[in-house]
This record gives C-alpha cells, structure tokens and sequence, in this order.
C-alpha cells in the first residue's frame, strides 16, 4: 500500500507543485488548503504530515502544536514545508514536536523524497536543526 | 550792663532795679559774666551738636543710600539666582533624556521631568525616596543591582563610573522601557552629598524600529521566495517530464531559464545575508567537511552555466582527503560566489582552474580564470559593499556588488582570510584560507 502523506498548503501553485513531486514518487497525496482542514484531514492518520505555516484559519505552528497535542494524532511525523526562516521560528517548531523543517525555496525535490523516506522508516527520526540556514 | 537772666532774677528778689544796693555790684558783675560765659558755652555746645547732628545726617543718609545700592544688589542677585534656577530647571525639564542624581545614600535629590514622563513618578513622590524603590534595572532577564549601576564610591574620580546599552527599566504601574544607561559621579560628591547622576536615553523606538526592520525583511523574502519556489518547482518537473523529447535549441532555452532562476534565487538569498552580516547575525553551523567533496558538489551547480559560454572548468582534485570546520551552506556560498563571478568575467573559450594548497594550519583554495582581470585601482574597493568593478563584455553579470563583500564576511567568521591577484587583460586567481582539522593520526 502506499504511503499517504497530508500536504497543507494554501497556495494552489505550490500546492500543485508538491503534489506532482510527490505522486510522481509514488506516495498518495491528501490536500488541505488551511489549517482547519489540515486539522480535519489529519484525523484520519495520514503517514507524514506536510505543514506550510503562513496558511489560513489556524497557521502552521499553532496546528503543530494542536496535532502534537491530540491523542488521536500525536504520533505522525510533522515536517514544515515553509519559507520562513527565522531562527525563533525554527526552534520553536522543533521545540513544538516538528520532525523536519524544509525551506521551500532552497528545496531540492530529490533531497525531499529521500528525507521524506527516512522520517517514514522511522517516525521518531527528526532532522538536526542546526543544519538550516536561519535568516 | 548785666545779663539779661541775672536782671530778671534781680528783679524778682528785689523788686526793682532801683533796690539793688551797689555794693553788689562788682559781685553781680562777676555772677553776670559767668552767665555771659555760660551763654558762650552753651552757644559752643549747641553749635556743636548741631554739626555733629548734621554730620549724623548726612551720614545716615549715606549708609540709607548705601543701604539701598545693597538692597537693589541683593535684589538683582536674588533675580539672577531665580533666573538661573528657572533656566536649569528648564534646562533639565527640556532634556530629552532622563536624569536622576541621588545623595551618598542613594536617595533621590534631582529628578527631571524626562524621569517623570518615563518612570511615571511625580517629582514629588520620588525626591527623597530610594532609587530602587523607583526604578528596578534589567539586562535581558536578569535584575542588575544598584549596587552595580549605581556605587557609591568614596573616590575623587569624575566622570562615567558605569554604563550599558540596551538595558531594561522597570517603574510604577508596570512601565517598561528600553534604554543606555550611564551613570557618572563628580569629583565634588563627597562634599556635597552627592553620589551618581544617572542618565537614562529612551532606545524604545530605536527597538522597535529594529523589529520592524526585521519583520519587513522577514515579510519580503517570504514574499520573494513564493513565486521563485513555483519557478524552480515547475522547471524541475518541466525537465524531468520532458527533457528527452526537447530538441538542442529547446533545451538550451530551458537551461537558460534555469540558470536565471538560480541566479535570482542566490540574489534573494544574498540580500537577506546581507541583512544578517549587518546585524551580526550569522549564525554558523559548523561542521567537520570533506572539503574536496564540498568543492566537486558546487562546481556541478555552476557547470551547466559554464558549459553554455563553452568555458573550460578544472579542479585539480589533492591525493589526500582534506578535512575543515566550517558552516557547509554559507562556505558554498562563497564558492559559489567566486565561481560565478569567473564565470561571469571570462569570455568564451576561456579557463577556469580551482586547486588547493596546504600552508601551516591552513587549506587555501584558489580559484583562477583566463578573464577580463581587475584594474589596480579597482583592488582596494573590491570586497566592500556594492562596489563593482563594470565588466566590459555585453554578457557580463550586472551584479549587485554583494557578492565578494558577503564572501569576506563569511571567510572572516570562519577565520579566515580572501585576496585577489589579478592582472588586467589576463585574468584574475581568488584565493582564500580556512583553518584545516587535523587528522587524528597524523
């Protein structure tokens, strides 16, 4: 069975862009294009959960710290898909329970699908946030 | 004749003139000339009272002149006094920033309006009370004691005993500001009382100006990086999907496209690490790296560009591997930086050659082109902010001017040095250093 990996992303171009790369790589791909949904949608125990996190309704941080906080959902590994790199914002998201933290803009899609499989090997793995670049 | 006085009183014992027996007369005489004598001397006397009363007089008017110059000195003094109290005090009022003096006992004897504005104590609720009773002192989170900011020393030095920027200031009803800190003493202090005259200047908006600097570049190249995401996403898949049915002239344009979207990437990315640098923000993630490996992943992503001015690009890899510390994302782009701009300023048909030296405890890498080269007077300026030396071929990047001026910044934090050789006509080498790891065994 494949893989089902939930992709919250509010803008439709990259949202599109994703899911293309994704697919293309054989995993089944779950969109939401805001935080409620994402919360909504996670329910149902996607594999791996894309966040961005300048979406609407809820953002990204805050639905981390909501799917980290849910019994239900706790355990799936979260990696922020986002171009945000602020160095506050990336501890805290690791702080938060993020697995992995990706800059969208500096993302090579290959490098993506490969660590994508290493959080799927194992959920518990979670990505040094040292080797991000901070703004 | 006899006295007028003595005739009277002849008369009344007498009666009469006629009556006066002139036996008398020698006796009365005598009696009459001693009241003559009497006349003279009290006339003497009168006479001189009345200068003396006189000279009394005109001295009194001359100590109430006098009395009067001192009076309208005193007055004048008085107003000069007052005026120069008032002009202090308007002074001190006016100063925009806030002053504080306290006694030996660290208790408050001068307090300006700024202190009020910023404390939220009236002058009168805080003359007299201890500073800390005022005023709570923080750097970050950590209270600094008044003992700290504000000794009281026993010395006769003049001028600023502590002083510290950017601290935070907690006064009534929870008013916080941000502020510098000096605090000075007088020579004077022992004897007058007087202990620190603190002065405090507001940095609130200075803060805040900050914060909203860097949220604007926060903003913007969050902003900036959206579409530039959806350019490089979608020509990834582009060329995955279809690079095989691309004809060369297809493919070249594509490629094209490619570069020029990696181009305006590393822009972006490189006015944001100017933000940084200028903030003394860079953050380095440093890392043992296989530095010969770090060197042939960078020259993959600048060889298509090279290939496409049908320049040649060799790097003479060492026979030992090469082991440094150092922040691999932002050491590559100092590669980067320096390979582009070889590429850049040479000509087609040219040369570019990377190869690395070991000297002491340091690896330097060299990077030389067969290109346009850099005038003389060009060299001094060649690493500072925005300076460009203007290429003279048509294909010649149009740089910002960043790029050497990040690439010293980040050699120099990774203690290192860069320089240049160049020679105008013939080319140019960049060079620089990085300290080198031992290996174990060595």
């Amino acid at each position: 069975m494949n893989k089902q990996i939930l992709l919250v992303e509010d803008e439709f171009y990259i949202r599109d862009l994703y899911k293309n790369i994704l697919e293309t790589a054989g995993f089944e791909v779950i969109l939401a294009i805001d935080g409620e949904e994402g919360y909504n949608l996670a329910q149902n125990l996607p594999d791996l959960i894309l966040l961005d996190i300048m979406i609407p309704k809820i953002n990204g941080i805050m639905l981390l710290k909501k799917i980290k906080n849910d019994e239900n959902t706790k355990n799936i590994p979260i990696v922020l898909l986002t171009n945000l790199g602020q160095e506050s914002i990336i501890k805290e998201a690791f702080t938060d329970g993020a697995s992995g933290y990706f800059l969208k803009v500096l993302l090579n899609p290959k490098e993506m699908i490969n660590q994508i499989g290493r959080f799927l090997d194992n959920p518990n793995l979670k990505m040094d946030p040292n080797i991000i670049a901070f703004d | 004749m006899l006295h007028k006085t003595l005739q009277r009183q002849l008369i009344k014992l007498f009666g009469s003139s006629e009556l006066i027996p002139t036996s008398l007369n020698p006796l009365l005489q005598i009696i009459s000339d001693t009241y003559s004598h009497g006349d003279e001397d009290r006339s003497l006397i009168e006479r001189s009272l009345e200068i003396s009363s006189r000279e009394l007089e005109s001295s009194n008017k001359q100590l109430q002149s006098e009395q009067e110059l001192i009076e309208k000195e005193v007055e004048k003094r008085t107003e000069e006094l007052s005026a120069e109290r008032n002009k202090l005090s308007l002074i001190l009022s006016g100063i925009v920033d806030c002053v504080i003096a306290v006694d030996r006992e660290r208790k408050i004897v001068l307090f300006n309006k700024a202190a009020e504005n910023l404390t939220g104590y009236a002058i009168n609720e805080a003359l007299g009370k201890p500073l800390e009773q005022i005023i709570k002192v923080f750097d970050n989170a950590t209270e600094i004691s008044p003992n700290t900011y504000c000794p009281i020393r026993s010395d006769t030095f003049e001028g600023i005993i502590y002083s510290k920027e950017g601290v935070k200031v907690l006064a009534s009803k929870e008013k916080q500001t941000f502020v510098n800190l000096l605090v000075g003493q007088i020579t004077e202090g022992l004897t007058v009382n007087l202990g620190c005259i603190l002065t405090l200047h507001d940095v609130n908006e200075e803060k805040q100006l900050d914060e909203m600097k860097l949220d604007f570049v926060a903003m913007a190249a969050h902003e900036l990086r959206t579409p530039l995401t959806s350019i490089k996403g979608y020509m990834y898949i582009f060329l995955r999907d279809y690079k095989d049915v691309l004809n060369e002239k297809q493919s070249t344009i594509l490629s094209r496209i490619n570069i020029s979207s990696k181009r305006l990437s590393s822009l972006v990315e490189n006015l944001l690490n100017v933000t940084r640098i200028e903030k003394g923000r860079i953050t380095l993630n440093i890392q043992p790296t296989d530095w010969v490996k770090n060197i042939e992943e960078v020259i993959i992503e600048i060889i298509d560009q090279a290939k496409d001015k049908k320049l040649q690009l060799n790097f003479i890899k060492p026979n030992q591997p090469i082991f440094v510390e150092v922040d691999k994302l932002r050491i590559n782009e100092v590669l980067m930086n320096l390979l582009a701009n070889a590429v850049n300023y040479t000509p087609p048909e040219g040369k570019i050659v990377i190869w690395v030296e070991k000297v002491d405890n340091q690896i330097i890498t060299h990077i030389q082109d067969t290109g346009e080269g850099i005038p003389k007077e060009a060299l001094p300026h060649l690493f500072t902010k925005f300076f460009r030396v203007s290429g003279i071929l048509e294909q010649g990047s149009k740089g910002t001017g960043l790029g050497l001026y990040i690439a010293k910044s980040i050699v120099e934090v990774h203690n290192g040095k860069i320089w240049v050789q160049s020679e105008l006509g013939k080319g140019s080498t960049f060079s620089f250093s990085l300290p080198l790891i031992q290996p174990k065994n060595e």
